[in-house]
């Protein structure tokens, strides 16, 4: 097919409200949604810049092969925001416009993809370190700190008649118990063991129990899910509990865990008082990157005085 | 079963060495007789069947997985063994893992926080109540139950001492034992029991085994 167009005929339309809305999927794990706004800049940067071809004449969707993975093209374009369609010429000069920032977009995919499974990589990493980590602590000082309590129990009831002494023992036992308590809520943040003893539903439970701000928890869950699955979803549930009580101020929080055939879909909603960013290094940010190196989707809804809403859909299997 | 006033007997199992052995001396202390150690599951198994003690102390995290193990000795013993009473220690307790294992009955049945052991008089206390048909439930498991239900309409209309008194009795404590956590007279604790009945609309009954368990529905039944 060939299409004939001017770039001036697309500029001109930009003018008029021109907007283009495009989707780039690759195999299905990475959603990028642009706005008008990135569109219009994005049009104004492709001066002279078509090294990488995409097949775009005028149609709608297209699917081709970049740095050895299928990726899927779709746009959509209208005019003045009152969804007519563009006429073919000008869609398909559109279409040849984006091919190139198509290609270097989709080149920035795949290095952020490669990045955060990277980071996954380095996540799961960490996650076997503080397994092993937690099994330490609990084979180790934790049951030594137990029996030396124990021991320090007997010893008071055999100097029963000495205030002095008795008072000295009383007070050891409840350093060692605090160092206890510590150690446990240590051990426990380094890693849940009842996450991988018994699945994400008891676990999960757990969290809404302990939660500070009452949780409305709805699960429709089947048995156990791979082991990355379960701890990307049970770190989701803490960020998001925390960051609802702690900063949303929250007063009502809704957990919905779904699994069906195939992925694990997660959604924590507040009624807090939203604005919450995904920025670099927060725990946000983490989990964005736990969630990108399993294959599935995160996002964050947090509008000013909207309340907060973390999705995660994970696929597995 | 046991019957008047013999000691307790108690099978211990509990991978570490170092605990196993202080648990040991703790219960011999207190009057209770150990009749069996063991290091993991299966020996467990063979211990109780072996010796039919009065109560087994389980922890939960044993080999070869260092998971669960000791809960699902504790379950099987339950069904097999009726009348062997099994106290669970575990480094985290969970409602639902509580609930799973009462599910079949609170009587003769314990599952607390491992560190509670080092309270010493309480947890003895705790073990001769399990194994005299009570029931011990961590309170770390009770406060989640109330946490649950806690903007129930029945639940708010308690006052602050009986919600506490609420929480006791859902560990399983007699009337006397919460009187003396409280330090008021066993008059004054029956008077707010009968309150809690009242408003959350539980048939009373003085028995503390069979109270536990109408109290434990209630805080069960999901708001």
């Amino acid at each position: 097919m060939i299409v004939v167009y001017r770039a001036d005929d697309v500029l001109a339309a930009v003018e008029r409200g021109l907007r283009i809305d495009f989707e780039v999927y690759d195999t299905g794990s990475v959603d990028v949604e642009m706005g008008a706004e990135d569109a219009e800049s994005l049009v104004f940067d492709t001066n002279g810049r078509r090294d990488a071809p995409v097949p775009l004449l005028g149609s709608e969707s297209s699917d081709f092969t970049f740095h050895g993975r299928r990726w899927r093209i779709i746009l959509n374009g209208s005019l003045g925001g009152r969804g007519l369609p563009l006429p073919a010429a000008l869609a398909g000069a559109a279409g040849l416009m984006f091919t190139t920032l198509v290609s270097r977009l989709v080149f920035q995919l795949a290095t952020s993809q490669r990045r955060a499974l990277a980071r996954g990589r380095v996540a799961a990493a960490g996650d076997r370190d503080r397994r092993s980590l937690e099994r330490d602590l609990h084979d180790g000082a934790q049951q030594r700190l137990l029996s030396a309590s124990l021991a320090l129990a007997r010893a008071r009831s055999r100097v029963s008649s000495d205030p002095v002494a008795q008072e000295l023992l009383g007070a050891a036992s409840d350093e060692l118990s605090r160092s206890l308590e510590e150690l446990r809520e240590l051990a426990q943040g380094l890693h849940p063991a009842v996450l991988s003893n018994h699945g994400l539903a008891v676990a999960a439970e757990g969290l809404a129990a302990r939660a500070p701000v009452p949780v409305d928890l709805h699960m429709e869950l089947d048995g156990r899910l791979p082991q990355p699955v379960e701890v990307a979803a049970y770190y989701i549930l803490c960020e998001a509990l925390a960051n609802a009580a702690k900063h949303a101020c929250a007063t009502r929080i809704s957990v919905q865990v779904r699994q069906t055939s195939a992925r694990l879909t997660l959604e924590v909603a507040d009624d807090g008082v939203g604005g919450a960013r995904t920025v670099q290094g927060s725990g946000l940010r983490g989990l964005a990157d736990r969630v990108e190196s399993l294959d599935g989707r995160f996002s964050v809804t947090s509008q000013r005085g909207r309340g907060t809403c973390v999705r995660a859909t994970i696929p597995f299997g | 079963m046991r019957s008047g006033d013999d000691p307790v007997r108690v099978v211990i199992a509990e991978d570490s060495v170092l605990l196993r052995e202080g648990l040991a001396h703790l219960l011999g202390d207190a009057g209770l007789v150990v009749v069996g150690s063991c290091d993991d599951a299966p020996s467990l198994l063979a211990t109780v069947e072996r010796t039919q003690p009065d109560l087994a102390l389980i922890d939960v995290r044993m080999p070869p997985t260092h998971t669960d193990e000791g809960l699902r000795a504790a379950h099987l013993i339950r069904a097999r063994w009726p009348g062997v009473a099994v106290v669970v220690l575990s480094q985290y307790v969970e409602v639902r893992l509580a609930s799973e294992l009462i599910a079949s009955g609170a009587e003769r049945v314990g599952y607390l926080l491992k560190d509670r052991v080092a309270d010493v008089a309480e947890f003895v206390a705790a073990i001769r109540r399990v194994a005299c048909g009570g029931s011990s439930l961590d309170p770390m498991v009770v406060s989640q139950l109330l946490a649950r239900r806690h903007d129930a309409d029945e639940i708010r209309r308690l006052t602050v001492r009986e919600l506490e008194v609420l929480g006791f009795m859902a560990q399983g404590l007699s009337n006397q034992a919460i009187a003396n956590r409280l330090v008021v007279t066993v008059r004054a604790v029956e008077k707010h029991v009968t309150a809690i009945f009242d408003k959350l609309g539980i048939a009373a009954t003085a028995d503390a085994h069979r109270r536990v368990l109408a109290v434990l529905a209630y805080l069960r039944r999901m708001g």
